[in-house]
């Protein structure tokens, strides 16, 4: 018997889910790099919180390996790799977006109400999935997106990439109630890969060039 | 089959980590891989022989609980391991003289690694395991896009790894879509992620949301096949990655990702009406053919040249996908064909970059006589990525047509020409400008390291092979490929 009625379960994971769009709102408003690094950081912890929820709900065990490894690994080791990075380097603090923070969260705020919009488009499909978690996923994801696109430094960019696979990671988690632990591994597995790429492309770029990824405008044609 | 399997999958491992390995760089570590992946290649070709005598008509030959291997795995590894076999032959590190040790061994590192995802993807049965796959050849080829630490290719890499991770975090959406209306309604089954347990019970899942979920695995692998309008890093990785490595990327990794499109295609097609899929499809195909055909009359580098090309051959394959089993047919063909015309295109490009140490189209002249086997080659190469006769892509682009034709679609039929004879137009004014004209002053004049340009001569031969006779094991598995995807 769990611990946790059905509706509990719901009503936790909205919460975490409200709050997991909160911390995406302080991403897209962060002006400095430290700021959004510590709010893609409470991210991750939710998400651990989350799938330690459904964990004790659903008494499936490889939830509770993931929370464990979301936790070790988005929420410190990733983190803490970035604001190395950061401190090490001697990168640029600001996130320097290409247009407004303003105009961006007002963006941000259209493509939550899209994201509602949508899910509840998808009609009786819908009430079968855990309260909102796919509104929030793919809201998550979407703004993740959009701050990879309007900001120009190279970590910010990351920060907007990882915001974008915790939102694909949360509704996949709360969708399905626990991939296949193989799959959720590989995944997890991809995304430090990733980031480990993207560290070293970083540092190279400081290494070799006195720049950083700060415009593709070479590139077009 | 599971010993072909083995030695598939396996030599490309070896020689990656042999490659982490040995420190500092010998050229020995080069020759294993190249042997390696030799016997990848004789593996890929047993493989697809096993299928083609096995004859079983509606593919399926499951080998163990993670692996399987049908018509359409085996035509896809025969490709890889081919492209795979060049580019290690003819990559860096092999030479006494030449290329930095450390560049050497990391192209050897990524480029094996990169080899081993994608020929995982295609021999898995697992649809999300084929996602962390299909994830992974990003980072293993983004790796090694930066080889020479240029400015220009370590933003290309970031721009590739960037939009190809968003675009695959979209495929992934959907296969958890598919993912959980599959146990919502069946509950949890062993395999449940499986491409055979995924179509079998299709008809029992909810079209709607299998509908939803096909839209993001479209555009997320359309990404990642270089599909208009999300083609926008293939021209800037394509172009500024190492030869060998674009070769790899634009000849087989492109058609990787197709072939995941192609796997979910059928299982949406089970529960919806085949007329969705075909008509995104469509629509995307003809969008990537078109902008691939305008971006190619303003080129002004040649090896963006060839990725725009590669755009355009997308568009072609999934116009392909979109027009029944002659269409299927003639797209699997295209992607063969492809494979071997775009690889040797991008390889001889590396060899001209090397001598003229210039993209530019209009730096490159007298071609001919500079490098007269390189530059003939290349001619050759330009005028199969055209779709002239005698040359495999001929025919393909003209079984493409009838397709269109046979399917009443006249207007696909009518605008996919019209956009053929504008590529045509465009890369025949550019080769014709590279070519002749006055050599350049200070170009070293004659060949050097002349056996890559005889293995080249292969895949020429090969390209005449498959546009004259079409041998019949390939339009075989081709066909038992076609049977596994449609019903």
């Amino acid at each position: 018997m769990s611990p946790l009625s059905p509706d509990a379960v719901h009503t936790v994971i909205d919460d975490l889910g409200a709050l997991l769009l909160f911390t995406m709102i302080l991403i897209v408003a962060a002006g400095q790099i430290y700021r959004a690094i510590y709010s893609v950081a409470a991210q991750s912890l939710l998400i651990s919180i989350a799938a330690a929820v459904l964990a004790t709900s659903t008494g499936n065990p490889d939830l509770w390996v993931i929370a464990g490894i979301t936790l070790a690994v988005k929420a410190i080791l990733l983190p803490w790799v970035l604001h190395r990075v950061v401190q090490r380097m001697n990168v640029r603090r600001e996130v320097e977006p290409v247009i407004p923070i303003a105009a961006t969260l007002a963006l941000a705020v259209a493509i939550v109400v899209v994201s509602f919009q949508l899910s509840a488009s998808l009609g009786p499909v819908r009430q079968a999935i855990t309260g909102n978690a796919l509104p929030v996923g793919i809201a998550l994801t979407l703004t993740g997106v959009l701050v990879m696109a309007t900001r120009k430094t190279a970590l910010t960019q990351m920060v907007g990439l990882f915001a974008s696979e915790n939102g694909i990671f949360f509704t996949a988690m709360a969708v399905t109630q626990g991939m296949p632990l193989i799959i959720e591994i590989g995944v997890i597995l991809d995304v430090i890969l990733a980031a480990l790429v993207m560290t070293i492309m970083v540092l190279r770029v400081r290494s070799t060039v006195d720049a950083d990824i700060a415009d593709l405008d070479r590139l077009r044609g | 089959m599971t010993t072909s399997l083995f030695f598939l999958l396996i030599p490309p491992a070896i020689a990656a980590v042999l490659a982490i390995l040995v420190r500092p760089y010998t050229r020995l570590v080069g020759w294993v891989s190249v042997v390696c992946a030799a016997i990848s290649f004789a593996a890929s070709v047993a493989l697809g022989a096993a299928v083609v005598n096995a004859g079983v008509p509606d593919d399926l030959v499951a080998l163990s609980a993670l692996w399987r291997v049908d018509a359409l795995s085996a035509l896809l590894a025969v490709c890889i391991a081919f492209v795979t076999l060049l580019a290690s032959a003819l990559g860096p590190g092999l030479d006494a003289a030449g290329e930095a040790p450390a560049q050497s061994r990391q192209f050897r590192i990524f480029m094996n690694a990169f080899a081993f995802t994608m020929l995982v993807a295609v021999t898995i049965q697992n649809v999300a395991l084929m996602w962390v796959a299909i994830e992974a050849t990003t980072i293993t080829s983004a790796m090694v896009i930066p080889l020479t630490r240029t400015k220009a290719s370590v933003e290309a890499s970031w721009k590739y790894i960037l939009i190809c991770s968003v675009g695959i975090a979209l495929a992934f959406a959907g296969t958890v879509l598919a993912y959980f209306d599959f146990v919502a309604t069946a509950g949890e089954v062993p395999g449940a992620l499986n491409w055979t347990v995924l179509r079998e019970s299709a008809r029992l899942l909810h079209p709607q949301l299998l509908q939803t979920a096909f839209a993001f695995i479209l555009i997320g692998y359309g990404t990642k096949a270089g599909l208009a309008p999300m083609h926008t890093w293939l021209p800037d990785a394509h172009s500024e990655a190492p030869s060998p490595i674009s070769a790899m990327m634009s000849g087989v990794l492109l058609a990787v990702a197709l072939y995941a499109i192609a796997r979910w295609k059928a299982v949406v097609d089970a529960a919806v009406n085949p007329w969705f899929t075909n008509s995104l499809l469509l629509g995307f195909g003809l969008l990537s053919v078109t902008i691939g055909a305008f971006s190619l009359v303003i080129q002004r580098h040649y090896k963006r040249m060839l990725a725009y090309s590669s755009v355009e051959h997308m568009g072609l394959v999934a116009i392909g996908l979109a027009l029944g089993p002659l269409g299927t047919f003639a797209a699997l063909l295209h992607v063969v064909n492809h494979a071997v015309a775009k690889s040797m295109s991008f390889l001889l490009a590396g060899r001209i970059l090397h001598r003229y140490d210039t993209t530019e189209i209009g730096r490159v002249t007298g071609l001919l006589r500079v490098m007269p086997w390189t530059g003939s080659l290349f001619a050759v190469g330009i005028l199969a990525l055209v779709g002239l006769p005698p040359f495999g892509l001929f025919v393909s682009e003209f079984l493409l047509i009838r397709a269109a034709i046979l399917a009443g679609r006249f207007w696909v039929a009518g605008v996919v020409l019209v956009l053929l004879l504008t590529v045509f137009a465009s890369l025949i004014t550019h080769l014709n400008r590279m070519l002749y004209g006055e050599m350049p002053s200070g170009v070293e004049i004659g060949e050097t390291r002349s056996w890559p340009v005889v293995a080249l001569a292969l895949s020429v031969g090969l390209l005449i092979v498959l546009g004259v006779t079409l041998p019949q094991p390939i339009s075989m598995l081709i066909s038992q490929s076609v049977r596994g995807v449609i019903r």
